[in-house]
């Protein structure tokens, strides 16, 4: 007899506990609400009529709403888009380890050794993000053309005799990309390193360990989070970058996007630019679960 | 070979105008069991660095077993530190951390294992070698970080405040712990804490630091008993502090005046009368009852508090002439506790109580 009010009471304590879950529920869904419909109106629906339009086909620079392959078969069985994908893959990787050689130091530097100055070399770091990409990537032009400054000092010197072709080149583009990268490279490596506590690299050197050892042992592995980071985003970048290969690149030096924009406003075949963009970012796609598992990005940072 | 270990000649350490240490000079015997003792930011944390390595003094000599450091780096030491914060490395297992600095060292890879086996006995566990950093208590980090600097045989082991982050009954263990691993290797250990009865039960000498000057450096017993400085009297256990000036003597007997006052007291050396000088008496170390009255120092007074903290009772006591003092009497079944108002006979013979020098302002 006893344990039935035991019983009712557990049960309307249990009644209360989903009352709070779901209020807490409505809530939680009250809050992302405005998130998610931007998300739904300005990245799904985009996304999805991409898709539909992919199995479109064209003919006569005309549309047809249709369901066909033909435009996947045509990314894969060309020569061409493989070759540009693999550019662009290229590319994405020199870009990043130049990013990771230059930024490493500089994020090192600012999280242990400038003091005072520290705010002052971060506003340096953020400062080029207050001028358009595209200015920035202009600047460039002027810097490496035919007549530009460069060019014109090293003759002045006397150093050259005829000016060096450097704009237009794989070597302007990826200076570009470099340039307006390294700071995604330097921030996450910079929450990094401040964040490794000093005297766990002082225990390696107390142990015998040399600088070098120190860095190789103790400083990479424990940043590897932040290395992981940084390279991730600067891969995705560069890789996904239109505006600089198309101002500083020769032809051959299109990327995926160079490609993509020309599909649909060069030749209008709307169909075949929605297939290499949804086959491009199923690549990503599959890069950044790939990455995800092998730097275990997800997970808990060790403490 | 020299038989010291650790030595600082003059020592002096500033940033700009600041000068956390300042021309300290000690030794330390090889095998012996030396602490720092001193308040928060007396300048230990800043001594050890000098000592292994990762400060350099601004003026001054440290050598180690006889060799002189200046422009070592941390690496070409025979020193190892133990952090306050343990310090080991998260992403190696508990081997791996103590097998750190013998794979630095480039040791062959059997001998590494045994010494690391030998290291996880030492400090008793043996089971754990497979383990990362964040599956240990806080008292098993601490002994691992322990072993991983013991185990590259340093001719100094360096602590800094390792138990501090460990609470009291843990802090007591590894206190024995720490003493036994000392007499089973036999390395010389530096030790910094800011806890004096840490220190007084660890050390075979303590160095006792103030605003970065050494004020004594002694064994625990002279130090709590023949205190050098108004500082360590007042720093290391209790003390009523009778502070005045030398006013008569006849060879190194003496007396002071102190708040009305007059208190004899047995000097080192003669000193000349107006002399600023302070009178340390331990309040375990005063008379209670009539028997005092036959002390050299002896008053009556008048209980104004008294505090039964059931081993001992503690008073506060004030003379007619308004000289305060506190007296610990044990509870040993003969002692009548006394009440507050109560007029008692307290007292102590000339030589338990100690002159220590004073700071003249
Ligand atoms: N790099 C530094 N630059 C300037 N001042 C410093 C530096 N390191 C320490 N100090 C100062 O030197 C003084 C002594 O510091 P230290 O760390 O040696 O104290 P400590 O005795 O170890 O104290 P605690 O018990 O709190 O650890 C402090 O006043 C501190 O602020
Ligand atoms: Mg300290």
């Amino acid at each position: 007899m006893t344990s039935v009010p035991t019983k009712n009471v557990a049960s309307s304590a249990e009644q209360g506990a989903i009352l709070f879950r779901r209020r807490r529920r409505n809530r939680i869904l009250g809050l992302t609400l405005p998130g998610s419909m931007w998300l739904l109106i300005f990245f799904a629906l985009p996304m999805f009529f991409v898709l539909r339009t992919s199995f479109n086909s064209f003919a006569d620079a005309q549309i047809i709403q249709d369901f066909t392959f033909d435009n996947f078969k045509l990314v894969f069985s060309e020569y061409l888009y493989a070759k540009v994908l693999l550019k662009s893959l290229l590319t994405g990787l020199v870009v990043t380890v130049i990013c990771l050689v230059l930024g490493y130091p500089v994020a090192h530097f600012i999280a242990r050794k400038a003091r005072g100055n520290r705010e002052i070399l971060f506003l340096g770091l953020i400062i080029p993000f207050w001028t358009s990409l595209v200015v920035r990537t202009y600047a460039w032009k002027i810097l490496l053309g035919t007549n530009g400054v460069l060019n014109y000092h090293l003759m002045d010197f006397g150093i050259i005799d005829a000016p060096l072709k450097m704009l237009f080149t794989t070597s302007a583009v990826i200076i570009g990309l470099v340039h307006i990268f390294l700071p995604f490279m330097i921030l996450p490596l910079y929450a990094s390193i401040e964040n490794l506590d000093t005297s766990l690299e002082e225990a390696a050197q107390d142990m015998g360990a040399t600088r070098i050892q120190t860095f190789m042992k103790v400083v990479v592995p424990l940043t590897m989070p932040g290395i992981a980071t940084g390279c991730m985003l600067t891969f995705l970048m560069t890789v996904n970058s239109f505006l600089t290969p198309n101002i500083l690149g020769g032809p051959s030096d299109a990327m995926i996007s160079n490609v993509i924009q020309s599909e649909f406003f060069g030749t209008f075949n709307w169909p075949f630019g929605s297939a290499l963009s949804i086959v491009f970012l199923l690549f990503a796609l599959g890069f950044v679960f790939v990455y995800n598992q092998v730097f275990d990005l997800d997970s808990e940072e060790d403490k | 070979m020299t038989d010291i270990d650790v030595e600082l000649l003059n020592i002096t350490k500033s940033w700009g105008d600041f000068t956390a240490v300042k021309n300290v000079s000690f030794k330390v015997k090889k095998g012996e069991f030396c602490s720092l003792l001193g308040p928060s930011g007396c300048g230990k944390t800043t001594i050890m660095r000098m000592i292994s390595g990762f400060e350099t003094p601004t003026e001054g000599i440290v050598r180690i077993a006889g060799e002189d450091m200046s422009g070592k780096k941390p690496f070409q030491r025979p020193t190892n530190l133990v952090f306050q914060h343990h310090a080991l490395f998260p992403h190696l297992t508990v081997a791996e951390n103590i097998a750190f600095g013998l794979k630095i060292k480039k040791q062959p890879r059997e001998e590494i294992q045994k010494r690391v086996n030998r290291m996880l006995e030492l400090v008793q566990l043996p089971e754990l070698g497979d383990r990362t950093i964040r599956q240990l208590s806080g008292g098993q980090r601490q002994r691992i970080a322990i072993a991983r600097a013991l185990v590259n045989e340093p001719a100094v082991l360096l602590l800094d405040e390792p138990l501090s982050a460990l609470d009291l009954k843990l802090r007591e263990q590894m206190q024995l712990e720490l003493k036994r691993i000392q007499h089973e290797i036999g390395t010389t250990f530096v030790f910094v804490t800011h806890d004096q009865k840490e220190a007084i039960t660890m050390s075979d000498v303590i160095a006792v630091i103030n605003e970065g000057v050494i004020e004594q450096m002694a064994s625990p017993s002279d130090i709590y008993e023949r205190p050098a400085t108004e500082f360590v009297a007042g720093f290391i256990g209790e003390t009523n502090l009778f502070k005045g000036k030398i006013k008569k003597g006849s060879g190194t007997s003496a007396s002071l005046m102190c708040d009305g006052e007059e208190i004899h007291v047995q000097l080192d050396e003669k000193l000349p009368e107006g002399t600023s000088i302070g009178v340390s008496i331990r309040p375990e170390k005063i008379i209670w009852g009539a028997v005092a009255d036959e002390a050299t120092n002896a008053y009556e007074a008048t209980v104004r508090e008294t505090i039964y903290q059931g081993n001992v009772v503690h008073y506060r006591v004030v003379t007619a002439n308004g000289l305060e003092l506190g007296v610990d009497i044990t509870n040993n079944g003969g002692h009548q506790v006394a009440a507050v108002g109560e007029t008692v006979n307290i007292g102590w013979p000339i030589e338990r109580g100690v002159p220590v020098m004073v700071r003249v302002t």
